[in-house]
């Protein structure tokens, strides 16, 4: 594993590892105390040799076959991908990782992902996507299913960093039942062309759900993005946040999508979207879509837009700060936010992807 | 489409094959071939055109 980017250090603090190279799993390890407590954590190919019914019992249960045409690709081609399955009570302090990689150019990866946390259970699981330069265009179209059960905790992480010319095109979604919650952590910063909507659906009563993404987008870069919240259970809440660093050239369409049912009694869900501009060739659309069912439901949408000013780089440059360290200064103070409750693991990605971005792009 | 029709019979094919090298149950074969045809039907022409090329490169 050393050979293919991860430390040794790394793979000792983690739950559980897995590596796929283009459409296979490579590696996947899971550490001995969470096997003894019933973790299974596998490739999905596996899974399907080893646990049939489990498998069968949850794939395609919250991502139907019909839900849009790149799922149904991914369903009809998926090779790879990890299941992930935590029994009733147990709680993993660790993180697990699993690392994507496309080293081909005009390739095509269809990874499918399963986690199935059983009652009062935890996790925290961590998706890396890497792929190196190419000059012709490869199509990432991931599937992720994650089923939340009463009074489990899901934490997802997905940290992007595909080159410039792969299309990425994901599929994401978690069913959450009663007192169950799903946190998602979304970071992008790679790709020609992302559409990504990550579905929280809160059937159960008291669930909750929490998305978080933050985008950079350069020359050329595109993305389509927004979470999808179905309220059905009472109670139910939502938190969605998305904060996008767009420079020249860039575009990001935000598009939040919330639906409250008539049986989502006293249901809650809060948006908002913060952009930052850099250069006058940065666009941005933000375009929320809310469907209200409930009179007793409260919804509320914020935005917000910064951008950078040649007063404040001039001033900093009196303190005698360079233009990029000037830079990352306001990128991290805009990101702020998230590093009260991003893992330290997130935080020092985000900030190499930063640093890299920005060398790039000033 | 008659393009078409041939573009599903092809992966029709790669479907079959991928299942049968992962010795598959039979309950994912079935599922492969039910979101290949959900595929075909929700993907308009010029969108089947656009994918062609790096379907057939997996």
């Amino acid at each position: 594993m050393a050979s293919m980017g991860v430390p040794e250090e790394d793979m000792l603090r983690l739950g559980g590892i897995g590596l796929q190279e283009e459409s296979e799993m490579v590696y996947d390890s899971l550490g001995k105390k969470w096997q003894k407590e019933g973790v299974i954590f596998t490739s999905i190919d596996k899974a399907i040799q080893k646990y049939p019914k489990l498998v069968q019992k949850y794939l395609g249960t919250v991502i139907a076959v019909n839900n849009n045409k790149f799922s149904a690709l991914n369903t009809a081609l998926f090779s790879g991908g990890s299941f992930l399955y935590i029994p009733s009570g147990i709680k993993i302090d660790e993180l697990i990782q699993v690392l994507y990689r496309i080293n081909r150019e005009e390739f095509g990866q269809f990874e499918r992902t399963l986690i199935v946390a059983e009652q009062n259970s935890q996790v925290s699981y961590l998706e890396g996507c890497t792929a190196p330069m190419f000059t012709r265009g490869s199509l990432h179209a991931g599937v992720v299913e994650i089923i939340v059960k009463e009074g489990a905790k899901v934490r997802y992480g997905a940290v992007q960093n595909w080159s410039k010319e792969v299309y990425n095109l994901a599929t994401k979604g978690a069913r959450v039942l009663k007192d169950g919650q799903i946190e998602w952590m979304d970071a992008n910063f790679g790709s020609k062309l992302t559409v990504k909507y990550p579905l929280s659906d809160l059937v159960g009563d008291n669930s909750r759900a929490v998305y978080q993404s933050i985008n950079s987008l350069t020359q050329g870069q595109i993305q389509y993005s927004g979470a999808k919240v179905i309220h059905s259970g009472k109670n139910t809440l939502a938190n969605i946040n998305s904060k996008s660093l767009i420079f020249d050239g860039g575009y990001s369409h935000w598009q939040p999508f919330l639906q409250i049912q008539n049986t989502a009694d006293s249901a809650s869900n809060f948006s908002r979207c913060d952009n930052m501009l850099f250069g006058d060739k940065a666009t941005y659309v933000t375009e929320p879509i809310t469907e209200l069912n409930n009179a007793n439901a409260k919804t509320e949408i914020e935005g917000s837009l910064f951008k950078v000013e040649e007063d404040t780089l001039n001033y900093l440059a009196t303190r005698g700060i360079n233009t990029e360290e000037a830079y990352l200064i306001l990128i991290l103070s805009f990101y702020e936010p998230l590093s009260h409750w991003l893992p330290a693991d997130y935080l020092l990605e985000i900030k190499q992807l930063l640093a890299m971005t920005l060398s790039n792009a000033i | 489409m008659e393009e078409d029709k041939q573009f599903y019979k092809q992966l029709k094919k790669i479907v079959l094959t991928l299942s049968s090298q992962k010795k598959e149950p039979f309950w994912v074969k079935e599922m492969r071939l039910a979101a290949l045809k959900q595929f075909i039907d929700l993907s308009l022409p010029s969108f089947l055109s656009l994918w062609r090329k790096l379907i057939y490169t997996t």
